[in-house]
């Protein structure tokens, strides 16, 4: 397109010169025409009139081609007057049209640029609303799981509570407002005097480790007791011993120390009376103190309580 | 018969001479003319040509028209066909420029309006997203 316009060019130049050289030297020259040829100058060079009124500025070249042969042939300065002014016009309508094409040219093309920034906008709009829509989504799953997995949890502690109070249930233990007890009678575990576990008190630590490694949350307080025979410190001290007795077996079946905790009572806290043989046998004995699932044993009040005292208070054991 | 055949001869381009100069003067009138500029400037009114940018050559072409109206009565249809060309191109290039003055407000508008709207844009992309 552009190297055509510029053979195109050429020719007319030397036409537009020729006429020039003609004019100087035979014609006297007129205003109107050299107007005329200032306007057809001014929107040839104007490269918006070259893409947009092409057809436009023909027809001013051809007006300014009549006037300026009217002005060599006929001499008519009249005529010659009237199509050069045409010849002006037509130039300037050219410039005109050109502007007004390359005008619509932009707003269409700004249109569509609008377009496509409204569209881009829509699609910001909408992602970011999927983006938030997203993460409420797993907001709410995530809260939702949560909210499942703590029902599940306190389900499954829910049930091993049951487990363990059933299995507790089964080796005698009793329910009592300190939490579940087992009592266990020394002639069970230990020959008389002696702290030395028998062989037959295996089955029942073996049994009480595995509650413990079932129920991590729980922990244990072994207490001993005695008869009211003998002095009070040596009933104090065998009762220390055998409770010892008891959780060192724990621990060697892989029960965590911080676990088991022991506490000596002598002959305090009779279950029976003591001065019968059958009364005193039943008054020698270990008690098991389960704690709640928290990790919390309650504990006794005072070291000479009498039977059936009631606890009074509660001993926090440090959880784990 | 030597005379008579110069004088028939004299006469003879006188009488060419003679049609050919009745024949400039009295011209056939510009009727279709007339109405092509008549055409043209009511277009160029319509147009909105008669206020603004265009006014001047408007005012021109309406005032051409007239005083080619006027020559084409008094039957000089030399003048009324001049000026009503002129009239002509005058009311076309009065409403180019009303039509290109109309197209450039346009396309300011829509400029700003386009510029306004990538700027709520680029607000909203900077301000709602984390």
């Amino acid at each position: 397109m552009k190297r055509k316009q510029f053979k195109l060019g050429i020719p007319a130049l030397l036409v537009a010169s020729a006429f020039a050289a003609g004019c100087a030297t035979h014609t006297p020259q007129l205003a109107s025409v050299q107007a005329a040829h200032e306007a057809y100058n001014a929107a040839a060079a104007d490269p918006r009139v070259r893409t947009h009124a092409d057809v436009e500025l023909g027809r001013a070249r051809a007006s300014l081609a009549i006037a300026e042969e009217e002005l060599r042939d006929s001499g008519d300065s009249a005529a010659t007057n009237h199509l050069a002014y045409l010849a002006r016009q037509r130039a300037i309508l050219a410039t005109e049209v050109a502007a007004q094409r390359e005008a619509d040219e932009r707003i269409r093309m700004a249109g569509l640029e609008r377009d496509r920034s409204l569209l881009q906008a829509r699609t910001a709009e909408a992602d970011r609303a999927n983006q938030q829509a997203q993460i409420a989504t797993m907001q709410a799953d995530s809260a939702r799981r949560q909210a499942i997995s703590a029902q599940t949890d306190a389900e499954i502690q829910r049930q091993r509570a049951a487990q363990l109070e059933a299995d507790l249930i089964a080796m005698q233990a009793v329910k009592s407002e300190r939490g579940l007890i087992l009592t266990l009678q020394d002639d069970v575990l230990f020959d008389t005097g002696s702290a030395a576990l028998k062989s037959g008190a295996m089955r029942t630590i073996d049994r009480l480790a595995e509650l413990l490694r079932n129920n991590p949350e729980r922990r244990v307080q072994i207490e001993g007791f005695t008869d009211s025979q003998g002095s009070d410190s040596y009933n104090l001290d065998l009762s220390e011993r055998r409770a010892a007795s008891v959780r060192t077996a724990l621990l060697a079946r892989g029960v965590p120390m911080d676990r088991v905790s022991i506490q000596p009572y002598g002959e305090a806290f009779p279950i029976a009376s003591n001065d019968t043989p059958s009364g005193r046998q039943l008054n020698r004995r270990v008690e098991i103190v389960f704690s709640d699932p928290q990790g919390v044993v309650v504990g006794r009040t005072g070291m000479s309580g009498s039977m059936g005292s009631q606890p009074q208070s509660i001993i926090i054991v440090p959880a784990r | 018969m030597d005379i008579n055949i110069r004088a028939m001869k004299v006469a003879l381009v006188g009488a060419i001479a003679g049609v050919a100069f009745t024949g400039c003067a009295s011209m056939d009138p510009p009727t279709e003319q007339m109405a092509a500029s008549r055409t043209a400037v009511e277009q160029a009114r319509m147009s909105g040509a008669g206020e603004g940018i265009a006014s001047a050559d408007y005012t021109s072409a309406r005032t051409k028209l007239d005083r080619a109206e006027a020559a084409f009565r008094g039957e000089d249809y030399v003048l009324a066909g001049r000026l009503a060309r002129e009239a002509e191109v005058d009311a076309q290039l009065a409403q180019a420029r009303a039509s290109s003055a109309k197209s450039r407000l346009a396309l300011a508008e829509l400029e700003a309006s386009t510029r306004a709207l990538r700027e709520e844009i680029y607000r909203a992309n900077s301000t709602s997203v984390r």
